[in-house]
Formats: C-alpha cells, structure tokens, sequence
C-alpha cells in the first residue's frame, strides 16, 4: 500500500503542476495496478485525499468546491476509478452467461434423464412418447408431437400448429431434417422438424415448435441428438418385439390347444411355466382322439425347465402323439420312444405318463417314473393310481417290458395328472405335499359337472400359492356321464382295477 | 455549445494515431467532444478511457492508424461513435483479446475488454494481415 501511495502522490502532483492527458493516462494505469494489487475504492479515495491533504495545493487545482465542475484533481481520481468501473459491469456479463450456462446444463441433463427413461420399456409406442416428454423439458418448454412407421410425415402433419404445414412443406430430397419460421395471427413461429430413418425401414419423425425467439444453437443441436436418440430406441423396441413376437409363436406350437371335451369326457388343463419370460418349459400334457370312441391322454416332464427342455419337450409330444395314433399300447408306445432316445433328447431325459380312456369308463396307461395320478369319486375322494410303473424314458438303462395298469371307473370319476411342480416345494418333505394333493382333490364337493376347468384351477391355485418353483402342468379328465356307460356299472372300489386286455 | 434537440449535427475529427502521442491526441479530443456533447463527467471519463485503450491497440500493434470520433444528435440523445482502423497485422484470437484481462501488452492500460465494457456498443472485425476495425459508441 506504501509503494502504491507513493507512486500515487507522485503521479497526482505532476498531474496538478500540469494537467493534462499525459497525467490522466499514468492515472489510468494506477486504476488497473489498484485493481491488481487488491485495493478497493474506499483505500484508492483515502490514499487520493490523503496526497492532496499532504501536498498543499492550490484551490482551483483541487476542486474545493461541491459539484460535478472538472478540475484536475477529480480528473485523476475519476480515471484512476474507472478501472473498477469496468469489472463491475463485467460481472454482471459473468452472472448472466453463467444462468445461460446453468440452462444448458439443465437442457443436457433432460437429454441424458430420456435416453434412460426410453431404456424402461421395450413398446416402441411408449418410447416415442417418452421422448416427447424428453424433447419438450430440454427444448426449453417447446411443444413437441412425434409419429411413428411409413405415414409419420402425413400423422406429424395433423398434430403441428396452424401455419406449420405451409412454412414446413415437406422434406427436401435426400434430407432429414428442416426448419421453418411463420407468422399467425401476429405471432412470430418456429419450427423444427426431423426423421429418423432406422436400419429396418421408416423411422420416427419428430417436431417441435415455438413462439417469439428462435430456436438457439443448442436447441437445434438437442434437437438432432433426440431425433437420433429416437431412431435408435424405436428400432430396438421394434428388434425385441419382432424376436419376442417369434418366440412366442414357436413356444405356442409346442404346446397343443388346451382340448374340448369329447365323447362325454369333461377335460381341463392347466400350464405355469416357471422360467420367466419364457410361455413354455419341459412339462407338457397332450389330448388326441384314438379310434374306438378313446382318448389318448399324456402328461410328462423333461428334466429342466429352461428353454431347451421346451424345445426336446415339442419333440416328446409329437413322437407320443404318432406312436399312440399308430394304435400301439401305452406300453408299445413308451418302449417306441425310448428308441428315440438318442435323436430325441441328447442327455437329457424325461418321466411320462401315456393313458388311453374309453368312453365306458375303461383306463390303460403305462407310468415311465412320472408322479402316480389321482383317481377321485364321490365314493372315495381322492387315491393315487400307484400301478403301471416303470422307469423314466432315456434314462440310457435298457427298460425291462413297461408294465400297464388297467381299470374301469364310474361315470362322474375324475383322473388327475400332473407334474411334480403341483407338488414340490422348498422346505416341505414329498409325503407332506403329497398328503396335501389328496386332501385338496378329495374336499368336498369335488368337481362339479361342467365345472371341471373352475375346480382344476382352484386346486392349482391352492398348492402353489405365490407361485410355483417349477413348471406346473396339469390335465384332469371327468368320465362319462351314464349315457356313455354301458352294460352295467364299473366295479365301484378305489382302484378300478381290472386285467388289461 | 448545447445540441440542438431533434435535428441531427455531425461534427467529425479524425485523430491519427502513431506512437504514445497519438495516444494521448486522442484521449484529448475525445474528452473535447464527449464534454461539448453534455456528457457527465463520470461518463466522460470512460469514453475517455475507452478511446485511449483502442488508440493504445493501434500504437501497440499496428503502430500507426486512425481514431474517427464522430458527434451525433440523433433525435435529441447526443452519442459518441468511435471508429479505430489500423491496417497492422489484425488479431488473432478475437474471442481472447476481448476477455477480461487480455488484449493488453506489457501491463499497460485495461485492455480492450474495458473498452468494450465502458461503451454501449462495441465490435470488432479482424482479418490477419489485413488490419483491425473497431466501432463503438456511446450516448450521454
């Protein structure tokens, strides 16, 4: 501060021995070196009065009297002052571009939140409009309107402004993107306008439009980075639902269409796959009309429950299917599918279950290791039909002769297949669950007649509660009713048993 | 002598800049000129300030040039506009010598972003090797 004073007295007492420009100018470079060193106003006005009040001068050098009247003296403090007029005004520069600054922070942050947002949903519909909202939060409050597919200029059209579609005119040939300004009613409009062609075919068009100022540099700039942004989202959307699309069309075609009832037998299926994402797994059941008033019935399991299984699952089903309309037995048509083996299912294996009905009541069926089925009648309630048994199909052990079961049941008796994903559960013992299968089979009042399909899923539904840790499959089937029973009634015990012929 | 309100005088000098004396020539006529247009002192003082920052360009790079300052009266508002041409070797990083704290050469004087802060209007147009323009103005 000393040196400064010093250079301060020195320079404002030449300056007053003989005004001038050549003083102002040293007075000029003392402001700036005043600016530099630190000092502020209050110090530069102390050290200006303090050197006149040392120096002695004369009064009409100093200026003794009030007012704005130039003399010397206010001269060299005005100009030496003016250096911190400059970065005053300059702040108020700073404070603005930083508010411009803090909006395009603003503009890119809405443009990074979109591209996350766009990434929550797969619907190419619900994209787009995600990016609407998107476009108008980073353009600043525009208002926006997108179209998707082929039509999207002539669907864009219907949604733009008054006027717009006059300034707008349509894409140029070969370009993607346009922009337009109008004047309706008074008011002066803005328009900007892109396509985003995407690798499989037309892409989103999208807009935005605007009242008063033009859009800015970094408006535009936001604008080709959305409509970017919009092309990539849509033509993945659209990717996953045409992949999605095809799986599910080819998991559909594994399973058969859940069948009628036929030759008086009530039928009712159930099917949870428990892979997520996934319509189908390894469990499958089937139902096919066989010659002599019969129906072919089969339930069965591949091991695993992922996509693969679903896939050597098709295959089980089709190769049961074809050997059951050849005419062989249950049996025949078991021992005939584990010569398939090697072609059907690589390592893996399955339990299946194969029965015929009769329209009289009378049941065949042949057990590869699949869980014993249920037999319930008002008579009994629930029982598992334990016979038939053998074991599992391309297990790689060579199969002695399959046994078969054979029975006759009552009109009103039901049959209960399933897989073991109705019955197990993590932290529960088999006979547990099992025990649980016959009572919630046998509560009273059991299926009702043309309610078989209520009563099958109420069962379902009460095993597996939240939600099953396997696959679930399920398919009942009610015996005739009595016009379909002939000579005289079934034998009425539990099992039904009769020798297979 | 006061301005007549509502007609328009132009009352023109030309200031050639060579060398510090060109300097402090121009700083005298524009003090001269934004005094006689009824300028406030604080006022003056910056027009003053600024003509000599974009003299001391001149003398600084393009060693010699012109300083025009022209007195208007446009519609009873006396304005000051200055023009400094010079046809020395232009300036290379506009955006630079315009920003707070440069355009200045050895520490003297406040730049000629000073200049640009005192005065209403400012440009600037700068080819190299072909010489520097600068316009401002300012009303009372």
């Amino acid at each position: 501060m000393a040196a400064f004073e010093a250079g301060y007295a020195s320079a404002l007492e030449s300056h007053l021995r003989g005004p001038g420009e050549a003083g102002l100018d040293v007075a000029q470079d003392l402001g700036r070196r005043a600016v530099r060193e630190g000092f502020g106003v209050l110090e530069v006005v102390v050290t200006h009065e303090r050197v006149l009040a040392a120096a002695g001068f004369p009064r009409e050098a100093v200026g003794e009297t009030p007012g704005e009247a130039a003399h010397p003296a206010l001269d060299f403090l005005l100009q030496v002052l003016v250096a911190f007029d400059a970065p005053r005004s300059n702040f108020e520069e700073v404070r603005e571009q930083l508010g411009f600054r803090h909006r395009q922070v603003e503009q890119l942050r809405a443009l990074t939140e979109a591209s996350f947002k766009m990434l929550s949903t797969f619907d190419p519909d619900d994209r787009l409009l995600l990016l609407e909202e998107a476009a108008a939060v980073s353009l600043s409050g525009a208002s926006v309107a997108t179209a998707p597919g082929d039509q999207a200029e002539q669907e864009l059209f219907a949604k733009l402004p008054a006027g717009a579609r006059e300034a707008f005119g349509g894409f140029k040939a070969g370009e993607n993107f346009a922009r337009a300004s109008w004047v309706i009613d008074g008011n002066l409009m803005h328009l900007l306008v892109a396509r985003a062609p995407t690798p499989i075919g037309a892409g989103p068009v999208i807009a935005a439009w605007k009242q008063g100022d033009d859009f800015s540099d970094l408006d535009r700039a936001l604008f080709g980075q959305l409509s970017q942004l919009g092309s990539v989202a849509v033509t993945n959307a659209r990717l996953f639902e045409r992949e999605r699309d095809i799986a599910v069309v080819l998991q559909r075609s594994l399973l058969p269409i859940a069948p009628q009832s036929t030759h008086g037998l009530e039928l009712a299926t159930c099917y949870i796959p428990a892979h997520p994402g996934a319509s189908v797994g390894g469990d499958w059941f089937d139902a096919f009309e066989l010659p002599g008033e019969r129906l072919g019935l089969v339930i069965g399991d591949v091991m695993g429950h992922d996509i693969l299984s679903a896939a050597i699952m098709g295959q089980f089903r089709m190769a049961v299917r074809a050997y059951a309309l050849e005419g062989h037995s249950p049996a025949g048509v078991l021992d005939r599918v584990e010569n398939l083996c090697s072609v059907l299912v690589g390592d893996s294996y399955a339990t299946l279950l194969h029965a015929t009905v009769g329209a009289g009541g009378e049941l065949r069926f042949a057990n590869a290791g699949h869980p014993a089925p249920v037999v319930i009648s008002p008579a009994v309630r629930a029982n598992f039909l334990e016979g038939g048994l053998s074991v599992p199909v391309c297990i790689g052990v060579p199969a002695p002769t399959r046994p078969e079961h054979c029975a006759v049941f009552p009109s009103g008796t039901t049959l209960f297949f399933y897989t073991d994903g109705l019955i197990e559960r993590r932290g529960s013992s088999l006979d547990t669950r099992l025990a649980a299968l016959l009572d919630a089979l046998g509560e009273a009042p059991g299926p009702m007649v043309g309610h078989l399909q209520a009563w099958c899923n109420e069962v379902v539904a009460r095993l597996t509660g939240e939600g099953p840790d396997d696959d679930v499959c399920v398919l009942a089937v009610r015996l005739a009713g009595p016009k379909y029973v002939r000579g005289k009634p079934a034998n009425p015990e539990v099992s039904g048993a009769t020798a297979c012929r | 002598m006061a301005p007549v309100p509502g007609t328009a005088a132009h009352d023109e000098v030309r200031v050639h800049v060579a060398g510090y004396e060109g300097v402090l020539s121009a700083r005298k006529t524009a003090r001269e000129m934004a005094v006689k247009l009824g300028f406030t002192l604080a006022d003056t003082t910056r027009v003053t300030t600024a003509v000599s920052e974009v003299a001391r360009n001149i003398a600084r790079f393009a060693w010699s040039g012109v300083v025009v300052l022209k007195a208007e009266h446009s519609h009873g508002t006396p304005a000051l506009t200055v023009e400094a041409i010079d046809s020395g070797p232009g300036i290379p990083d506009l955006n630079l010598a315009v920003e707070d704290g440069h355009g200045t050469v050895d520490g003297l004087g406040l730049g000629l972003s000073s200049a640009r802060q005192l005065m209403d209007e400012f440009s600037v147009v700068s080819r190299a090797g072909e010489g520097t323009t600068i316009k401002m103005r300012k009303s009372a």
